[in-house]
């Protein structure tokens, strides 16, 4: 049945994004709903909150509430927390109530900033979208707000677009990234949002270079090049691929923007994020020219990054269709898929993805880079032959 | 661009206000939108020929909100007003507020306004700002300036007084700020004296006062505004004024 989902769970949706992207910056995040649901925010879709004190709350949104409209109450309750805390910055995040009814949550945040001097975003957010979007929107807002024209362009600058834990895990993956971009001679100026920070968000457009390493990053990597002329490349490095350096120094040579993609051909099937997943393919390829791999996309299919016969998957449904196909016979993907009864004749190579299985895997996450990748596109080449 | 709404009680006369000034700012040269945010739908009647044209929200029940397109709800009326109805849900059922939001983020998913760069766009809003979704022509991105249409009577001022007071009270949110009130007589005892004393209390300004004249019901007879019907009479001067006055409060330089 279409649109249900039975085996799987739901992806992290957009409000969990916005939470996550808004982890670093030392601020409060508040989910205006019910409440009975923080445990997902905090707990599930975001490996970084379960078990350590967080920062984010939700309001408590009851039925008078609603009815009423009392935003006051969602105010006061904020600026309270905020007396404590002293924060950096605020996000006000909507949910599906919300939505409902109408409320405002860029107004809201308006009236929040007005009142404390505290730098505050809103969201209008809903659940009916996913993390990608909901990371998205935040790193375009705070770029918008605080990211300034430079003085001058720093020699061999680049900012990292896109890290987060829903799509990195939080086993290193962001810091073992940043580390062989300056093996290479690179100094990284930003980091969103893994690491980040308000003073780097300022300082973003002095970049030579942006590298969106997610879809999370595209569309804030897209902001840039349109206000301050800093042209991206779209590519993840898997384990010892140095394509996306070869990238690099092609566009900070042309100027001209670039991502990793290939047209989609049987054999191999890859679901994940879409640029770790492109990188993926072009690695395998890299290694064994003869192998086809198609990336099939649950969450954040950008066109940008589609290769031709890529496949945006939509629901549960839209996947065993695919599975059962009989055009494949490896599946990279997340553990879960393996549980559907059309993968069980496909070979399962692992990759956990935090988005979708939360902290069921988190222990097994592996290192892109390294020994890690390199086993994954072994295993990849080794089923193909 | 220049966005306007307009609110006031029901049966004011704000869809005949809406729909001449927008007359009266076409001729001026301007490429103007007007958009009745009222689930009646009937705010654009006059300026399309007395006939009622499709609402955003009769497409979307019709089509699905995948399939409607800028030619389903953006329809042009006299002198190329474009013109939009918000619509609302069956009669007794459903939510009138949160259809005017649907409304309005369909026009925007759908890029009406960049792709017909209006010079000026008018939101016709159902009498009170009852709700989050009739507030929503006043949030930030809509209307900068709200105009409110009412008479002498009571209950017209008595709205007039809600509205300034809402939106006054989000003007922290950086929502829109009142260009002033418009009185549309009904000819009733004292009447300017009234609506000047109440105007002060909301502590606003009166921008214009529009005479009550037959040449308005005569026009909507016809199916059309004064201002199309009777360019050369005493009312269609009032409006053309009308629309000097509120370019003027909005800063508009064109003048």
């Amino acid at each position: 049945m279409k649109n249900l989902w039975i085996t799987l769970p739901a992806y992290a949706p957009d409000y969990s994004g916005i939470c996550s992207a808004f982890f670093d910056l030392g601020g409060i995040s508040v989910v205006h709903d019910a409440s009975g649901c923080t445990g997902n925010y905090t707990g599930y879709d975001e490996p970084r909150w379960f078990g350590t004190k967080s920062k984010v709350f939700c309001s408590g949104l009851r039925e008078i509430d609603a009815v009423m409209g009392n935003d006051e109450k969602l105010l006061a309750n904020i600026i309270s927390a905020g007396e404590d805390i002293r924060p950096a910055v605020y996000s006000v995040i909507g949910s599906p109530v919300p939505m409902v009814i109408g409320s405002d949550m860029k107004g809201i945040a308006r009236e929040l900033e007005a009142r404390t001097g505290v730098p505050s975003f809103g969201f209008d957010t809903n659940g009916l979208h996913l993390y990608d979007e909901g990371i998205s929107e935040a790193l375009c807002a705070l770029i918008r707000r605080f990211t300034a024209k430079p003085e001058k362009r720093i020699s061999e600058g680049i900012n990292i677009l896109g890290t987060n834990p829903l799509d990195f895990a939080n086993n290193g993956n962001d810091l073992m990234l940043a580390q062989s971009l300056e093996e290479k001679g690179y100094k990284i100026v930003g980091k969103m949002m893994m690491g980040a920070s308000i003073e780097q968000i300022k300082a973003l457009a002095s970049a030579e270079i942006n590298l969106v390493v997610s879809v999370s990053g595209l569309a804030a990597a897209k902001l840039m090049e349109a206000r301050f002329g800093i042209p991206y490349v779209a590519g993840n490095i898997v384990g010892n691929s140095g394509e996306v350096f070869g990238m690099l120094e092609q566009t900070r040579a042309d100027g001209r923007s670039r991502v990793i993609t290939d047209k989609a051909e049987d054999g191999i099937l890859i679901i994940g994020e879409q640029v770790f997943a492109n990188s993926l393919r072009r690695a395998i390829k890299n290694a064994c020219p003869g192998a086809g791999v198609t990336v099939a996309l649950m969450a954040g299919c950008q066109k940008t990054l589609q290769g031709a016969g890529d496949v945006a998957l939509t629901d549960e449904d839209s996947v065993r269709r695919l599975l059962s196909r009989g055009k494949f016979q490896t599946l990279i993907a997340d553990p879960l898929f393996g549980e559907l009864p059309e993968a069980e004749k496909l070979k399962l190579i692992p990759l956990p993805h935090a988005a979708l299985s939360s902290k069921l895997y988190w222990d097994s996450a592996p290192h892109f880079i390294g020994c890690d990748g390199e086993k994954i596109i072994s295993a990849a080449i080794e089923s193909a032959k | 661009m220049i966005k306007i709404a307009i609110y006031g009680k029901g049966g004011i006369g704000k869809s005949t206000t809406a729909s001449n000034l927008s007359a009266a700012l076409s001729q001026l040269g301007m490429k103007v939108m007007q958009i009745g945010c009222d689930p009646k739908s009937d705010s654009t009647k006059a300026l399309m020929g007395g006939k009622a044209i499709p609402t955003v929200l009769d497409r979307i029940r019709e089509k699905g909100v995948e399939q409607v397109r800028m030619e389903d709800i953006v329809f042009r009326g006299f002198n190329g007003i474009l013109c939009v109805e918000a619509g609302g849900p069956t009669p007794g059922i459903g939510c009138a507020g949160r259809g005017i939001i649907t409304a309005f983020q369909l026009l925007e998913e759908l890029g009406a306004y960049r792709e017909f760069n209006p010079d000026v766009v008018l939101y016709d809003v159902l009498g009170d700002v009852v709700c989050g979704g009739f507030a929503m022509p006043i949030r930030e991105g809509y209307a900068d300036k709200v105009f409110v249409v009412t008479s002498g009577e009571m209950m017209a001022l008595y709205a007039a007084s809600n509205i300034v007071s809402a939106v006054r009270k989000f003007e922290n949110r950086g929502y829109a700020r009142m260009g002033g009130v418009i009185l549309n007589k009904r000819n009733v005892e004292d009447e300017d004296e009234l609506v000047m004393k109440a105007v002060k209390e909301m502590d606003s300004e009166l921008i214009y006062t529009v005479p009550r004249d037959k040449a308005v019901q005569q026009s909507e007879q016809l199916g059309k505004t004064v201002i199309e019907a009777l360019p050369e009479s005493e009312m269609s001067g009032h409006y053309r004024a009308l629309a000097k006055k509120v370019l003027e409060v909005c800063g508009c330089e064109l003048l």
